[in-house]
């Protein structure tokens, strides 16, 4: 039997019924039509499903969507306002995209690194994002988007 | 140069960083069928009854498909276009299943969820047969390939190819050295992260739209025409986004199922993948075991080879045939070797099917080749990059095999620049350090090949409209698998049009208003549809300048496009839209531009890598530290995708040297690593820091000059590693992947010490 | 297709009602990273059982005698928390290398203990330091159990796992051995407590995991490090024991002679940690296996 499951999603507050063994990914594609984060593996391997649940960086393949009453979920829709945020840009700038399958779960679990860590070394980066296969990039160039943004904001922060 | 040669940003980065590009999977509707499949738990087994009285009593089931009610049409998976002859061994749903992962029946129901529980429930007879899960096994199963009537007989080889040039009878007894090297590599697997999805929806016309994401349009159409005994205009493919392929979605096996139920039911029908289901269910690269022997003079020459290789392609033949005669094409564009024998022999075994993954063989055999010619420098006691730089082809070689000029072929450049930047020299001189860690560097060359010239009528034709609102239209069935090829494209249009490559507005590929196009295959994209684009745009640019005589009142040959508008010399100018207008209210068509480009060539790409790695002798892990890649790509258009192409070959390569395979069980035909968590891939902290060096002198024949890129990033990878290992450790180490358990079997069976002087 | 109920109690007490009336087959599910991994079918009816709610199962707490940890307490909070750090490091660390970030922030000490993986990271640890675990059975009492005797299918829902604290052991370290280097099922992992001055072991026990179905004590290497000083020969009695007692765990699997070889670089890594010598730095490179 379906439940009503309330949340908020990418700051919206939303409402819809969702099946107890149904997954917070399914939830967000299906049900709200959130369907930037991907399904690649079911297994809290590939993190292309990576969603912020309560600000933390989670697999949401791996969250049963009833167990997000009343959280937070961020997606990458809500990474972006009126145009592309900061770390999306980067990432197209430094070539940190290419096929774009891994890309909205990497952007995420990126924004959730820098939630945490505003200066993250290149090696802490390579932890942060080490749950999130991309099979195109070799990482490079991600890793060097998501400093380059960190570096980016500091300076921000530092002028404001 | 306006945009050849720039640090373009994909023409669709921000709809991917949004998350707003829809892939297959994607496109929802409620309408939509779903479809699970049921799968065979059998190396080989006879299907012999299908009960799914349970799963069709569920709600939301409308059926069940296997064998006995599902057209028994014969195909092969690989053939680019219609009615082509090929081994047609696979059918939608076999008698026989020939694989652990095999199809067995389908359950198509109004959801994914129903679907997938309907076809837990479905009850399969089986007749075990016996299987054949060695190529060693399979090469006792000797027979022609086709019975009488063209049938399969799933006997061996599937293929064989032999080849002799030069006098190696001579060459070998001239060698001061003669060195064989035994090696093997192991099944890999794409792992792009979309799993293989599809979508087939009945048109009002009765036709059947197939969205796919493929690499070919057209291939996709003549394999569901095949596989459904259907005609193929019936069937309309279109292309979708696509998230990443490496050659994982070149053949259509998703999509004749698709079509069949849309047919059937008259509605919509979603076939989506899980992750084990794509790792046993669609293709691998196929394994091969190999014996390399190499007559050496003493300073390095290589006077004669010999090669002996069994190619393990699975259970069916898709294009595994082509196997052996490809590595021997793309073998003997490396070195110039004065003598060559060469012997491949593919081979049915009952596991998974294999397929293109980036390189075509080339993967397999440069691996085997720089693996071997490493170990006999080593014997020899001559510097692995001096070995190479004696024997590698020069800027105008003629290959033996098929006679085929190599073009401007830079590898001895690619090598030289990369030992220099890598710092080979002083590294290699270092030493391997004392104690639980050593250290070592390696080395390999590569080539491959730029399109399909001269085995297949290599040509493709470009249009371009300028359009009402001074855009420009590319029609022409581009496949770009995720790396970036419509931006490159774009650029190589904009650079004589004088407008953003964002400007160029592609059309996806499209068999209903696509000219044929072999696809995104065989490192084929910039070079063969590059030119046509470069010629038409050219064409297009010359038409609009004509067009624009009048508004301008200056002779077409004083006018300059650029800025996406035309000018005159003295700074008037019109905006492209501008004259699109004017065009438009005088009754004037608006100009477009078609050309053909037929290939009379097919030059090599080159490449050179360089690894440093550490090896813990303790626990047999390896930590690739540093990494150079030096390549050959005529002219970067991109440098920055053709970077990111190279890095992501090098993540794949790191992968098939150290831990990379789908380890099929040889006594039970089980793929162990049919999951992310099981099939391990170098994931970021895997990574060593990459320097890519671009080698740009320019090929005489492509666009702009520009040669291919995209496979030859990841070939000569994994010997590189495996070589830097090798010198680590004082091994000669050719069984990939190079697991923890190997390094330690070779430690101990040297029986030395590990942390020994 | 009815499919499971579901429940989120929100106290111990609302938990203990669902354990002793709700709808069997019960499933419970706290971060869901093993539960809810593909092709681990979820019961086609009963009920699932979210711990995630209940307040008084999460967090960490520290006395004199006790560290208790709540069992949905996520294994980020175990790498995070310096109390954690200090007073039991290989359960920090083991914690810190226990998946991905976005499993860390979901996956919890309760379920790793639960899901009784072979290659579990955190378990090993727990076996190491003694730990006791409350467990809230299905009848609705709690009990308390040492971590050695639970039973993972019938035991009911870990509420606490208790951690003794003892100034006589005052070290321990962890190291696991995978394919690769991080986000990576361990092959191997080997968990040590010790009591050391500096220069000498006091009592010492180490387990080690993914050499059998459950951790494995290896009284022998224990025997070989107990009361004695970190020296040449307890290294080299050290290594020889692992080896020994590794190859009878695993004897007759296909792993074995690489495992009982690469136990020695895992456990010199462990206990370099236990010992405080930074691994980076190749500590103990001057032994030979």
């Amino acid at each position: 039997m379906p439940s009503t499951l309330s949340l908020t999603v990418n700051g919206r507050s939303v409402s819809a019924p969702a099946e107890p063994g149904e997954r917070l990914s399914r939830f967000l594609r299906e049900r709200l039509g959130l369907t930037g984060l991907k399904e690649g593996c079911c297994e809290g391997e590939c993190g292309a499903c990576t969603v912020l649940l309560d600000g933390e960086p989670v697999n949401s393949c791996l969250v049963l969507a009833l167990q997000a009453e009343g959280c937070e979920v961020v997606t990458v829709e809500g990474l972006s306002g009126d145009g592309l945020g900061d770390l999306q840009a980067m990432f197209i700038e430094r070539g940190a995209v290419q096929c774009g399958y891994c890309t909205p779960g990497m952007l995420v679990a990126a924004e959730g690194l820098l939630r945490n860590n505003p200066e993250p070394t290149d090696a802490e980066t390579r932890s942060a994002l080490a749950g999130n296969i991309c099979r195109c990039t070799g990482f490079q160039t991600i890793i060097d988007a998501v400093v380059a943004t960190a570096a980016a904001r500091g300076q921000a922060g530092d002028a404001a | 140069m306006n945009f050849v040669g720039r640090r373009v940003p994909l023409v669709d980065g921000a709809a991917k960083a949004a998350g707003r590009l829809t892939f297959v999977a994607d496109m929802q509707g409620t309408e939509s069928l779903h479809g699970a499949l049921v799968f065979s738990p059998h190396a080989h087994a006879r299907i012999v009854t299908v009960d799914a009285a349970e799963a069709l009593a569920l709600d939301g089931v409308l059926g069940v498909h296997w064998h006995a009610n599902t057209p028994a049409n014969h195909y092969n998976s690989s053939i680019w276009h219609i009615d082509q002859e090929a081994l047609a061994d696979e059918r939608m749903f076999p008698e026989i299943a020939r694989h652990i992962g095999d199809r067995v029946a389908a359950i198509v129901a109004e959801t994914e969820e129903i679907a997938r529980h309907a076809a837990a429930l479905v009850r399969v007879e089986y007749e075990a047969l016996a299987p054949v899960l060695t190529p060693s096994a399979a090469l006792r199963r000797i027979g022609p390939a086709t019975g009488a009537e063209g049938e399969p007989t799933f006997d061996n080889p599937v293929a064989e190819e032999r080849f002799a040039f030069g006098d190696p009878e001579g060459g070998f007894a001239a060698a001061s050295m003669i060195v064989e090297v035994d090696v093997s590599t192991p099944r890999s697997h794409h792992c792009a992260i979309e799993t293989h999805a599809c979508r087939a929806a009945p048109q009002p016309d009765g036709r059947i739209l197939v969205s796919t994401p493929c690499q070919s349009v057209f291939a996709v159409q003549a394999v569901v025409a095949q596989a459904l005994g259907v005609p193929a205009d019936r069937f309309r493919v279109v292309k979708t986004p696509i998230g990443g392929s490496f050659g994982g979605k070149a053949e259509p096996i998703l999509e004749p199922l698709c079509a069949h139920f849309a047919m059937v039911y008259g509605r919509p029908v979603s076939l989506r993948f899980n992750r084990s289901e794509t790792f046993v269910s669609t293709r691998t690269r196929s394994s091969v075991t190999a014996t390399m022997t190499l007559g050496l003079r003493r300073d390095g020459r290589i006077t004669a080879r010999q090669t002996d290789i069994v190619v393990d392609i699975g259970a069916y033949s898709t294009g595994g045939n082509y196997l052996p005669g490809s590595m021997l094409q793309r073998l003997v564009r490396l070195y110039d070797v004065p003598a060559e024998l060469y012997r491949g022999r593919a081979v049915y075994t009952n596991t998974p099917p294999t397929g293109a993954f980036r390189g075509y063989g080339s993967p397999q055999i440069h691996t085997v080749a720089e693996i071997a010619l490493d170990i006999a420098a080593g014997r020899l006691g001559i510097d692995p990059v001096r070995i190479r730089a004696r024997n590698l082809v020069a800027p105008g070689a003629i290959e033996p095999r098929g006679g085929l000029d190599l073009g401007n072929a830079r590898a001895r450049d690619c090598l030289q620049r990369g030992a220099d930047a890598f710092g080979w020299t002083a590294r290699r001189a270092i030493g391997q350090g004392t104690g639980r860690w050593r250290k070592g560097v390696g080395v390999a060359c590569a080539t491959h090949i730029n399109g399909c010239y001269p085995a297949e009528d290599e040509e493709t034709t470009a249009t371009l409209h300028l359009l009402a609102d001074g855009r420009v239209q590319l029609i022409l069935a581009l496949h770009d698998l995720g790396c970036g090829a419509d931006t490159t494209i774009a650029q190589i249009a904009a650079e004589s049009l004088g407008v953003e490559p964002a400007a160029i507005d592609i059309v996806a590929a499209d068999t209903d208003t696509c000219p044929y196009d072999l696809g995104t295959r065989a490192s084929r994209m910039t070079y063969i549809c590059g030119e046509a684009v470069r010629k038409a745009s050219s064409a297009l640019a010359d038409r609009i300048r004509n067009d624009a005589v009048l508004d301008l009142n200056a002779a077409a040959g004083d006018l300059v496009l650029s800025s996406a508008s035309v000018w005159r010399g003295d700074g008037a100018s019109l905006a492209l839209s501008d004259l699109a207008a004017r065009l438009v209210r005088r009754g004037v068509d608006l100009p477009s531009a078609t050309r053909t480009h037929r290939a009379t060539a097919n030059p090599g790409s080159y490449a050179a890598h360089f690894a440093a790695v550490e090896v813990d002798t303790w626990t047999g892990s390896v930590r690739v530290c540093d990494y150079v890649a030096a390549h050959d790509v005529g002219r970067a258009v991109n440098p920055m995708l053709v970077e990111g192409q190279i890095h992501g070959g090098i993540q794949i390569g790191i992968g098939y040297a150290l831990y990379e395979d789908v380890a099929i069980d040889p006594r039970d035909g089980r793929m162990r690593g049919d999951s992310f968590s099981r099939y391990v891939l170098a994931n970021a902290p895997e990574m060593p820091p990459m320097r890519v060096l671009l080698v740009e002198e320019g090929e005489p024949t492509g666009p702009y000059g520009a040669k291919a890129v995209g496979e030859i990033a990841t070939i000569p990878v994994a010997a590189a590693v495996v070589n830097a290992v090798n010198h680590a450790l004082g091994t000669e180490l050719a069984t990939l992947p190079l697991s923890q358990e190997r390094i330690l079997e070779a430690l101990a069976r040297r029986d030395i010490p590990a942390a020994a002087e | 297709m009815s499919g499971p109920g579901f429940a989120a109690p929100a106290s111990i007490a609302e938990l203990g009602d669902v354990l002793t009336a709700a709808p069997r087959p019960l499933r419970l599910i706290a971060g869901g990273t093993d539960v809810l991994v593909a092709g681990r079918a979820l019961p086609a009816s009963g009920t699932l059982v979210d711990l995630t709610r209940i307040a008084a199962m999460r967090g960490i707490a520290v006395d004199a005698r006790y560290l208790r940890i709540g069992a949905c307490t996520p294994v980020a909070a175990l790498c995070r928390e310096a109390q954690v750090r200090a007073l039991l490091p290989a359960l920090a660390d083991a914690a810190a290398q226990c998946g991905s970030v976005q499993i860390r922030n979901r996956a919890t000490i309760g379920g790793n203990i639960a899901n009784a993986a072979p290659a579990a990271d955190l378990v090993p640890v727990l076996h190491a330091a003694a730990a006791t675990l409350r467990i809230l059975t299905t009848g609705g009492t709690i009990a308390d159990a040492p971590i050695g005797e639970y039973l993972p299918d019938a035991s009911g829902a870990i509420l606490d796992v208790v951690i003794p604290l003892d100034p006589a052991w005052n070290r321990s370290g962890f190291a696991k051995l995978g394919p690769r280097r991080e986000v990576t099922i361990a092959r191997l992992n080997i968990a040590i407590c010790a009591g050391f001055d500096g220069t000498r072991f006091g009592k010492v026990r180490i387990f080690a995991g993914a050499v059998a179905p459950r951790p494995r004590r290896l009284a022998r290497v224990e025997a070989a490090l107990a009361g004695r000083a970190l020296d040449a020969a307890t290294l080299r009695a050290f290594a020889d024991a692992l080896a020994d007692e590794v190859n009878e765990a695993t004897r007759g699997r296909a792993s074995n002679a690489y495992k009982r070889r690469a136990v020695i670089g895992v456990g010199m890594d462990a206990l370099a940690k236990t010992v405080g010598m930074d691994c980076d730095a190749h500590p103990f490179a001057g032994f030979s296996p």
